[in-house]
């Protein structure tokens, strides 16, 4: 349940962040999260609201944006791919390359402010 | 009011890393991030390499578990400088619990510092403890399909240890799949294969840990 943690530390790093901008309420969070992290979205709504009751973020709405790999097959080139795979999933080659996908990050908050 | 943050959420325990890493470059100590499944023989490997090392009096460990302090005596059987750390219902060594460790450590005349974190291969990902070497082991008896599994243990990881290669007859691991599949997200990773029971391959692993170079930055 690693999820508990990654929320706590995104729920850290928006207190900092809302105390900085005067805000008195948070009211939307955006995260990006890479596939290859292996968090599950329910596991961290969940504790992510459990977490910020009782302070600002209370009652925000927590958008996760999921960040898929990059696959690079020799045939194929470079696209994105929603998991990681071994070989090629267009065409079955195995000498691919994948990178990306392992963001973590909490990307942007809409605050309200006093006055 | 929307305001943008792109603030990396691995970011949270930077001042716990740089305290880790000022104490450590002070003290001409670098440190090795052991990370593994539960049972995957990091307490053998540490065993193992105690006794190819020149000096034991250059290497000191620190063993990371929920409970007990039994990797640690079995680590100190070996003439070892060791320090056991609980974690509790944590599961993976916390940066902060580290550097208190480390604080009250005689690291006098240590060249390489052994972190044996606790087994898991998801929670020791996520946290950096500000090691110079990553190293991730994965037994041949969990399965040739972890790094799939597992992926970002495998990418962040600068060596890759196969460990209990003596069961490999007994076995259906695919050793291609699991290196190929570590490749494939890592290119740059080392790999290593090692038996702690028959000795096989330990020799050169201990040699390439004890050369391990301070992490640019
Ligand atoms: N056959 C064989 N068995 C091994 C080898 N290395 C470790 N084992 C066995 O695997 C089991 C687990 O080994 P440990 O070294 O305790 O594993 P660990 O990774 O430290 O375990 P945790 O600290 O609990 O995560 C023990 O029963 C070891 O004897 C090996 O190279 N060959
Ligand atoms: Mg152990």
């Amino acid at each position: 349940m690693h999820e508990y943690g990654i929320a706590s530390s995104i729920v850290e790093a928006l207190l900092e962040a809302a105390k900085e901008h005067g805000a008195v309420r948070v009211t939307g969070v955006e995260v990006r999260v890479g596939v290859l992290r292996g968090v599950v979205p329910e596991h961290l709504s969940f504790f992510y609201e459990h977490l910020a009751r009782g302070t600002v973020l209370e009652g925000s709405a927590l958008n996760i944006v999921e960040v898929p790999v990059d696959i690079t097959c020799p045939g194929c080139g470079t696209f994105p791919w929603g998991e990681f795979t071994l070989s090629c999933p267009r065409c079955g080659e195995s000498g691919i390359r994948v990178t990306g996908g392992d963001v973590l990050e909490v990307s942007s908050m809409e605050v309200e402010t006093e006055g | 009011m929307k305001v943008e943050l792109g603030k990396g959420v691995d970011e949270s325990f930077r001042r716990e890393r740089e305290a880790i890493r000022n104490l450590l470059r002070e003290k001409g100590v670098k440190m090795v991030n052991l990370v593994s499944s539960p049972g995957s023989g990091k307490t053998s490997l540490i065993e193992a390499m105690a006794s190819r090392v020149p000096d034991p009096s250059i290497v000191a460990v620190v063993e990371g578990d929920i409970e007990t302090d039994l990797d640690a005596k079995r680590v100190r059987e070996k003439g070892i400088r060791v320090v056991q750390i609980n974690t509790k219902s944590t599961c993976h060594i916390q940066p902060g619990r580290l550097f208190e460790t480390l604080g009250g450590m005689d690291l006098s005349g240590v060249r390489v510092l052994l972190v044996e974190n606790v087994g898991n291969l998801v929670c020791p990902a996520e946290v950096d403890l500000g090691e110079d070497l990553r190293v991730v082991l994965l037994s041949v008896t969990e399965g040739d399909e972890k790094p799939l599994k597992y992926p970002f243990i495998f990418k962040t990881s600068h060596l890759l240890v196969l460990t209990k290669v003596d069961l490999l007859p007994f076995v259906d691991f695919d050793e291609e799949r699991a290196v190929g599949a570590a490749r494939a997200l890592n290119p740059k990773i080392e790999v290593f294969r090692v038996s702690a029971k028959t000795g096989e391959g330990v020799g050169p692993l201990t040699e390439r840990i004890l050369s391990v170079n301070q992490r640019g930055d």
